[in-house]
């Protein structure tokens, strides 16, 4: 390879990584500092191939949460289950089985509905919430009922999401629900 | 302009160290396929729990979300047993490029149709993998070709570790910019949490997690400008790998803690001219 196309060569490979990590850079900057033309294209380029996070416990999460659910059998409601803290537990005893992925799963699915469920305050719901957020949770819950407790047939059950923390405790409280 | 191009065509920089990287990386991808199969029916199951939606934009968009939008269960399998034939097939030194973007493609479509169970370490596997491609340890037949190959491959080391640095600074820059880890008290709050503390973490005093909030900041801030001077290494990389190791056994964050622990391997001995400028200098 000779001089020329080595130096050509050089600098387109430059220049790639310049704009690779320019996009990175800007993707991942936090929002209010963005232009919207490059958030665009760095959006465009980076999701969802080179999409990354790194805004790392920021804020600091300050609340703990808890996912209690109860399903009927025969007449009666089995007892309140913490199916997130029971995921918790079983991650604790064991670091390398991989229950990292359900503690996430559920845990998410929790904050992203008590962050759609912020401006109300503690109540029952007697009908089902129609917010994205909600669907996604239930059907994990519902889900996990079943491959847990291993049930075939159609389930009624109940939800019970709290939040614990400095700002004071919430608690909501679905009821009727129904699952395939 | 000369200099990059002895830095872009000279030797391939850090053979050993890429050695190492890359037993690691396939050694944690074999993990990661036994953790897979481990939790197979709540992950890719026909009644798994996680909640996924077909994401069709165009061609490009659904060769990463493949397995996503054409799930099967025997699809999943077959990517799963792929990425553990590859991984071993790296491990045997018998890798190539093409075998290393296929693994690449494999773990990303995975990684997005697990969307909801991610963690930051995850998605810098992703970027690991890509680079990883552009690594070789192997000498080509063509003098040309070898030149292209090595231009790449000191590239790719560039911008793995570029991508490490950039990390770790704008994970401090978060930091700066807000209140629980400026007061200091981001660390406390955090191991109040049980899903990341255990007895020990929630027992720590107040005023060592504020030492310990700060003193993150500091390391994170620090490391992409000292991680270049040879004498600061040794105090980055151990703090580093205790702060990493306490993530994942005491926060349970354990594949990220593994994954940032792996990254390090390439810093090990970023200069190798240094070496042969000294063996030179004593001889």
């Amino acid at each position: 390879m000779n001089n020329t196309f080595k130096r050509l060569l050089a600098c387109a490979i430059t220049f790639v990584l310049c704009f690779h990590f320019m996009l990175v850079f800007e993707y991942c900057f936090p929002q209010s500092d963005k232009a919207s033309r490059l958030e665009r294209i760095s959006h465009l380029y980076i999701y969802p191939v080179f999409q990354q996070n790194w805004g790392l416990f920021v804020p600091a999460p300050s609340t703990e949460r808890k996912l209690f659910i109860r399903y009927k059998m025969g007449s009666n409601f089995t007892p309140w289950e913490d199916i997130l803290s029971n995921e918790i537990v079983a991650h604790k005893k064991n670091r390398l089985l991989g229950n990292e992925a359900r503690v996430l799963l559920l845990s998410n699915s929790l904050i992203y509905e008590l962050i759609a469920l912020d401006s109300v305050k503690s109540c029952v719901f007697t009908t089902v919430q129609q917010n994205k957020e909600f669907k996604v949770l239930q059907f994990e819950t519902q889900r996990y009922l079943k491959l847990q407790h291993r049930l075939t047939s159609v389930i009624n059950y109940e939800v019970l999401l709290v939040s614990k923390g400095k700002e004071g405790n919430k608690a909501y409280y679905m009821k009727d629900l129904t699952g395939n | 302009m000369e200099h990059l191009v002895t830095y872009l065509f000279g030797d391939k920089k850090q053979t050993r160290e890429i050695g190492w990287f890359r037993n690691a990386l396939y050694i944690f991808l074999l993990y990661k396929v036994f953790a897979y199969l481990y939790q197979f029916d709540i992950l890719f199951s026909e009644t798994r729990i996680i909640y996924t939606k077909i994401k069709y934009i165009n061609v490009i968009f659904d060769m990463v979300f493949f397995l996503n939008n054409h799930y099967r269960v025997w699809l999943a399998i077959a990517f799963i047993m792929l990425v553990a034939i590859l991984a071993m097939i790296g491990l045997t030194k018998r890798s190539n490029f093409f075998t290393n973007i296929f693994l690449w493609w494999l773990v990303v479509n995975i990684t997005n149709f697990l969307y909801p169970t991610l963690t930051a370490g995850d998605f810098l596997l992703n970027q690991l993998l890509l680079f990883n491609c552009f690594l070789s340890l192997k000498k080509s037949s063509s003098a040309s070709l070898h030149d292209f190959k090595t231009a790449l491959h000191n590239t790719a080391l560039i911008a793995i570790k570029l991508q490490i640095c950039l990390a770790y600074f704008l994970s401090a820059y978060y930091k700066i910019t807000d209140d629980s880890w400026t007061n200091g008290s981001a660390l406390y709050t955090i191991f109040q949490i049980p899903e990341f503390s255990n007895a020990f973490l929630a027992a720590i005093p107040s005023a060592v997690c504020q030492m310990l909030t700060y003193f993150t900041i500091a390391y994170q801030l620090s490391f992409p400008v000292l991680v270049w001077f040879r004498p600061f290494k040794i105090w980055l990389f151990s703090f580093g790998v205790l702060q990493h190791l306490l993530i994942a056994l005491g926060m349970g964050l354990f594949q990220f803690g593994v994954i940032m622990i792996i990254c390090y391997i390439l810093f090990l001995k970023y200069d190798d001219r240094y070496e042969k400028e000294n063996k030179i200098f004593n001889n």
